[in-house]
């Protein structure tokens, strides 16, 4: 099976200078997930935030978090502008946090085939997240990491982790369990 | 051994210099380029997302580049697609011939044989920076002024003139992109105002395929659709093995590495190879003939086997989890009434599915033409077969 946190941080860091989308239900969880993206990059992503394709497209060596103020009109402009990003080549993705159901969805679905295609794959819906079996999910981790997630997530807080990618992911598999 | 997996680059298409290049079963470019030789001058070239339209026009630049000027424009690199107006398309074909010039000058050795009268001009205009390929160029004392248009046809008839070329071929990029608005309908036909003593290959939007194109852009353009290989069964070898080789360019290693010669694997001295190509196999099956899509899986695959075993080759399981995500794609990319749609036209030439549904599913891959002897078909793309049966998890 696909672990969620292994599916997020996949999504992030896959394509460098890739573009991916994060669903989120509502707009408070949509708050509540740049945030967690944010504490989660390494640090020489320097993200940013900004709801301006424009803006995301001229800091090619920053991770974009684009947080739309219209949703349509983001992914319509990512659609006409995606080939932008190979030149100056991106070296940090851009990241969409789109609702569900909502308008940038339809519009990927609708008009945006570029888009699609663009972070074809790097599409994750926290909504997996809301389904885990969190019992056999913790299992699995302590199976595999040899600690709980709460106590592994200690040294990883106070920096005692080497900021790895695999530490990366591992960490976002831990808060989703704790 | 290990592999660069980042060096697939799934969204990034080769550039004009030939290198990492696999002719496709089709062998598109090889064919267009001839028909552009010997004159066809108009070429509208469609195909759905990932296909490789823009690897194949850098390939027709490189053929046509020995016998006349021949400019690969890449718009999507600079502009806004949705918001290009002709003025800007005039532009920045300007720049990049201009640009061209320059470089080939430079490389024969002849100098700069672009006029400064131009070159000043194109400045005061905004055409070009201050600086052309490293040259400065001054402000010229008295400034010529002209439309976007006026000073492209002053181009090229000067470089026609200044390389020696009797031909000038504009290979233009990114149209594709273009929204089915009347605004867009004015930037085609700007493209087709460009002197008949100039070609045009260019990429278009699959709304113009099914319209009227030679309306649209010149009187008897040709378009020519590039179509994704077929993968599947014995008629698929072709297209599997042009997707491994794709997948051994892009890692640097010998086609050998990934032949059907199973004992290049011993003459080679690479473990794991037969198992490796197996599932290289299944990769290029899922993709649908899609390149894009089939780097996108092998990438996916290698970094789930990269973030579980530290860089192991993928295995099935790594493979099995992105299809998975692909097919979440694939998922919402689907509307409601999709299903039944795509079920009906399946085999068929697809003639009976609406207009815009079925410009909306060739664009993005859901349904793909396929050809065998003369008869067009429509498949299925794989990864959206079993969603369409309501399967998810199949």
């Amino acid at each position: 099976m696909r672990e969620p946190g292994v599916a997020i941080a996949g999504a992030i860091a896959r394509d460098e200078g890739g573009l991916a989308f994060i669903t989120c239900p509502d707009l408070d969880l949509r708050d509540w997930l740049v945030r967690e993206v944010e504490s989660l990059v390494p640090s020489d992503a320097r993200p940013f935030r900004t709801s301006s394709v424009a803006e995301a497209l001229g800091e090619p060596n920053r991770m974009a978090l684009i947080i739309p103020n219209d949703e349509a009109e983001v992914v319509r402009d990512l659609d006409a502008c995606r080939d932008q990003a190979l030149e100056p080549p991106r070296t940090q993705p851009i990241v969409l946090f789109l609702l569900r159901d909502g308008d940038g969805h339809h519009t990927l679905a609708l008009e945006a085939p570029s888009a699609w295609s663009w972070a074809g794959g790097s599409d994750v819906d926290p909504e997996a997240l809301a389904e885990l079996d969190m019992d056999a999910e913790r299992e699995a981790f302590t199976a595999e990491v040899g600690t709980t997630p709460e106590e592994w997530l200690v040294p990883w807080r106070s920096q005692d982790v080497p900021r790895t990618q695999e530490n990366f992911t591992r960490a976002f598999w831990a808060m989703t369990l704790e | 051994m290990s592999f660069d997996w980042k060096a697939l680059t799934p969204h990034r298409p080769l550039d004009s210099n030939g290198v990492q290049y696999v002719v496709p079963p089709s062998g598109f470019a090889e064919r267009i380029a001839p028909l552009v030789a010997t004159g066809t001058t108009t070429v509208l070239v469609g195909g759905p997302v990932g296909v490789g339209k823009s690897t194949e026009l850098a390939r027709i630049t490189a053929l046509l580049r020995d016998e006349r000027v021949a400019c690969l424009v890449r718009l999507d690199r600079h502009e806004n697609i949705r918001r290009l107006t002709p003025d800007q398309m005039f532009s920045r074909i300007t720049r990049d011939l201009v640009e061209l010039a320059r470089i080939e000058s430079a490389r024969r050795g002849r100098g700069t044989q672009i006029s400064a009268a131009l070159l000043g001009a194109l400045r005061v205009a905004g055409t070009v920076a201050s600086q052309v390929t490293g040259v400065s160029i001054p402000v010229p004392e008295v400034s010529f002024t002209g439309s976007p248009r006026s000073l492209l046809d002053a181009a090229l008839s000067e470089v026609a003139r200044a390389t020696g070329y009797t031909r000038i071929s504009l290979i233009v990029d990114g149209l594709e992109k273009l929204p089915d608005t009347p605004e867009s309908s004015e930037v085609l036909a700007a493209l087709g105002q460009i002197s008949d003593e100039v070609d045009i290959i260019a990429v278009v939007p699959w709304h113009v395929a099914f319209g009227v194109p030679e309306d649209t852009i010149r009187p008897a353009a040709l378009f020519a659709s590039l179509p994704a290989p077929g993968v599947d069964g014995t008629s698929g070898l072709a297209g599997r093995q042009f997707l491994a080789d794709i997948l051994t360019e892009r890692l640097g290693l010998p086609r050998e590495h990934l032949s059907e010669n199973e004992d290049a694997s011993q003459i080679l001295g690479l473990s794991g190879v037969k198992l490796g190509r197996a599932m290289v196999l299944e990769a290029a099956r899922w993709s649908g003939g899609l390149p894009r899509t089939f780097l996108q899986l092998m990438a996916d695959a290698a970094q789930y086997a990269q973030i579980r075993r530290g860089g192991a080759w993928p295995n099935e399981s790594d493979l099995a989890d992105a299809i998975a995500d692909q097919k979440d794609s694939f998922r919402r990319a689907l509307l409601p009434g999709d299903s039944d749609a795509v079920r009906k036209v399946e085999g068929t030439d697809g003639r009976e599915m609406e207009l815009s549904r079925k410009i909306r599913l060739l664009a993005r891959g859901v349904i793909l033409e396929r050809r065998q002897g003369s008869k067009y078909f429509l498949d299925i793309h794989p990864l959206a077969q079993p969603l369409l049966e309501g399967k998810r998890n199949a």
